[in-house]
């Protein structure tokens, strides 16, 4: 079986079982005779060993064994001891490295000095080779039971039929298989209808298969239809709602249907309304449609929110590793991490978040402080704050050292408000002037944060006073509308087409061109349902629609084939230049009246684009010239 | 005593004023973006920190002859609108000792509603409230 596939499920999976373990350790170092969470970590160690030796990745599988054997002595005695935890810690770091391998398709880094940096004079809980307890069937001394197993899986489970392969795999390396409903031949064409049963001899528990198998990502649910002599346990907690991946909660499934019914029944009664011409009716129609047109909207931007957990979550192990290393005491505060956003906002803005806390540990806090993080709604838009008790950045010393490094001249100084005074540290000639740094105190990579959070559609704020702290408010949008633009060149600019308006692109050589009927044409051949389809398409300049000068007459045209009140014209650009995922801000006034504008957006290189939708550019000049084409095309 | 600061531009030729207040930035020869379809008075937009900026050339929107190169862009504050002005210097601040006098009546610019007297002659004050509200009624 192809494991390659499933590779992304297992990155993001073993990532997720990561992130948990680094959270655990951290609790169970603060409380270290708390069993519940000592159970928790031994369960994702042990997942993330499963899933490794399913998908052949010998060495994550085995420092996962490793791990998982740590945990369980210390499942036995009950508390984890605090020197364990550097080494438990340490294992996840090197976690972590190998999934990096995994991901890049490099050949997994060597663990051995994991293993031998490991002290023989440990204590008895830390030796992984005197386990508490059995589990791998070769140390098991029991009898081989017969057992018939059913597993359930979460409706919304991103692809059951390779988890029931994964558990099938398991299972195999834990007993014998006889047989399973679906077979592994369907599962592995993808048939399962939620649930799988599985008859198996085994010499472990049934008690142990519950909690392995009860642990893996989308299992519901673990059944036995044998009773089994042993008592069962509680079933296991209900698994953590999964938010890294992208799967869609049924909730919200369930609203698209429902939308989409109501969507069917106001077109029918739009279409009788129409028929009978009873114009109120219609009215209602409209205005129904409308409504529904953006709940439909707000519905689908919601598959894209994700809690600002996903990216504080490795935060306080941060902090942690950085007082060890410095001495310094600082606690982290994090309110609010249950606040939504969408994905592509959370990406963008999880670098610029690590980067203020590290500025505000190294930098702001000299010994002993605090540093908060907190989210909050406000209408349309999420705040988030970072904030610290330190020394603070004096708004005097910042003006007179920007004046001195000739990022300001004194006229603009003057200008100068308190609060934009502190903007300055996000200058990148600030940033690097280290004497600036050392007495301000702050200025690493701030203007890739102000960057980062303005290509959002987003601002920074900062407050700060000499000894009174520093706070960083960031303000930004929800959600960002996301589009799929090509970009075009025309006249040495470039400009924007929604891909959801275009049809197609081609190139075409000068004889493929036609004058016909006044304007120019191309043939085009396109094979639709099965047949070939031979169209001549009408020709417009893009220079020509935005007043530009003509081209010059070459070999070959680029053509943007796209539909304008539903018939297809081929808009003639000088070049095809790519397609890219963009952020749309949407214009004020006066850009927002001048017609054929959709939008713009920022490129990473800082320039602006704007986008152009076709059929608007042409309405404006239907009245003029629509019947004029390409000519010097 | 007043204490208003008021920044000094040169257009066609002529020196203008605006309250510092309703200035955001000035910028030095920043980089201009085409903009599709934009009327001849605007050369471009900038990229002012993620906002998306159109540059009105004001010595051509004034109908003095324009300069072929904008030197300086001077971005109005955000608070009031998106625009920034191209002019063709700017830069000295000046702290108003007394109340500009109104305009007299030959001034034919709508946009400037008084004058400032100093050893240089007239400083037109312009009125970049009113100069918003017509572009964004344009």
């Amino acid at each position: 079986m192809d494991m390659s596939k499933y590779k992304g499920m297992f990155l993001a999976e073993a990532r997720e079982h990561l992130q948990n373990m680094g959270a655990l350790l951290l609790a169970i170092e603060k409380d270290p005779g708390n069993t519940d969470d000592t159970e928790s970590l031994f369960r994702e160690a042990h997942s993330i060993k499963g899933m490794a030796a399913s998908m052949g990745y010998v060495r994550t599988a085995e420092l996962a064994h490793c791990l998982e054997d740590l945990m369980s002595g210390f499942r036995r005695s009950g508390t984890v001891p605090a020197s364990a935890v550097d080494r438990l810690l340490a294992g996840i770091d090197l976690l972590e490295g190998l999934l990096e391998d995994i991901s890049s398709g490099r050949e997994e880094r060597e663990i051995g000095e994991f293993f031998s940096g490991q002290e023989p004079g440990k204590s008895a809980p830390e030796q992984p080779s005197a386990p508490s307890e059995p589990r791998d069937s070769a140390e098991f001394k029991g009898k081989e039971q017969d057992l018939r197993l059913s597993v359930e899986f979460n409706s919304d489970a991103a692809a059951p039929a390779a988890r029931a392969l994964l558990i099938l795999r398991e299972l195999a390396g834990w007993g014998r298989v006889f047989s399973s409903s679906p077979s592994e031949e369907d599962l592995r064409k993808g048939a399962i209808s939620g649930r799988m049963e599985v008859q198996l001899a085994t010499k472990r528990s049934s008690e142990d298969l519950r909690l392995l198998i009860g642990s893996m990502s989308d299992v519901k649910k673990v059944d036995f239809s044998e009773p089994s002599s042993q008592k069962l346990p509680a079933p296991p907690r209900p698994l953590k709602e999964n938010s890294r991946t992208v799967r869609v909660r049924t909730a919200l499934l369930d609203r698209l249907i429902n939308l989409t019914g109501e969507l069917i029944t106001n077109r029918y009664m739009l279409e009788t309304a129409f028929r009978d011409d009873r114009e109120t009716d219609v009215q209602e129609g409209l205005h129904r449609l409308k409504r529904l047109i953006s709940e439909l909207q707000h519905q689908v931007l919601q598959a894209r929110m994700m809690p600002l957990e996903s990216i504080t979550g490795h935060l306080p192990r941060l902090v942690r590793t950085y007082c060890r290393k410095t001495g310094k005491k600082i606690a982290l505060r994090i309110q609010g991490e249950e606040v939504e956003l969408d994905r592509a906002i959370l990406e963008t803005l999880s670098d610029p978040l690590m980067h203020m806390v590290r500025n505000a540990i190294d930098h702001g806090i000299e010994k002993e402080g605090e540093v908060r993080i907190l989210a909050y709604r406000e209408k349309d838009m999420v705040i988030l704050e970072i904030s610290d008790d330190g020394r603070g950045m004096d708004p005097a010393t910042i003006r007179d050292k920007s004046v001195e490094k000739g990022l300001l001249n004194p006229e603009q100084a003057l200008v100068l408000r308190e609060r934009d005074i502190l903007q300055l540290i996000c200058r990148s000639g600030f940033s690097t002037a280290s004497q600036v740094t050392e007495t301000s105190g702050r200025g690493v990579g701030m203007d890739v944060v102000k960057s980062s959070v303005e290509n959002l559609g987003g601002s920074l704020d900062i407050f700060s006073s000499k000894n009174h702290g520093t706070r960083f408010l960031l303000k930004f949008p929800l959600s960002v509308a996301i589009i799929q633009i090509l970009l075009v060149e025309c006249s040495g600019h470039l400009l924007g087409i929604p891909i959801t308006r275009i049809h197609r692109t081609q190139e075409f050589s000068r004889r493929q061109v036609s004058a016909s009927g006044g304007g120019l044409k191309v043939s085009m051949t396109e094979i639709r349902e099965g047949e070939v389809v031979r169209e001549k398409v009408p020709l417009l300049s893009m220079r020509k629609m935005l007043d530009m000068p003509p081209r010059p007459p070459s070999d070959s045209i680029s053509v943007v084939i796209s539909d304008i009140m539903g018939r297809k014209v081929g808009l003639v650009v000088d070049r095809l230049v790519g397609h890219r995922e963009v952020f749309v801000k949407s214009l004020a006034p006066p850009l927002d009246r001048f017609g054929g504008l959709a939008g713009a957006t920022i490129l990473g290189d800082g320039s602006v684009i704007f986008i152009v939708d076709p059929p608007s550019l042409l309405e404006k000049r239907t009245s003029v010239s629509s019947a004029r084409t390409a000519g010097a095309a | 005593m007043t204490t208003e600061l008021i920044l000094i531009f040169e257009v066609g030729g002529e020196r203008f004023g605006l309250t510092v207040k309703h200035v955001q930035e000035i910028l030095e020869s920043p980089e201009l973006h085409f903009i599709p379809r934009a009327p001849g008075i605007f050369p471009g937009a900038v990229n002012f920190h993620g906002h998306i900026l159109p540059v009105v050339d004001l010595a051509a929107f004034l109908g003095y002859t324009p300069k072929t190169e904008l030197v300086r862009v001077v971005v109005l504050s955000l608070e009031l609108g998106a625009l920034a002005l191209g002019v063709d210097a700017a830069g000295r601040i000046i702290r108003l000792e007394e109340e500009p006098h109104p305009a007299p009546y030959e001034e034919k610019n709508p946009y400037v509603s008084a004058w400032l007297e100093d050893e240089g002659g007239a400083i037109k004050m312009i009125d970049a409230a009113k100069l918003l509200a017509d572009f964004e009624k344009m």
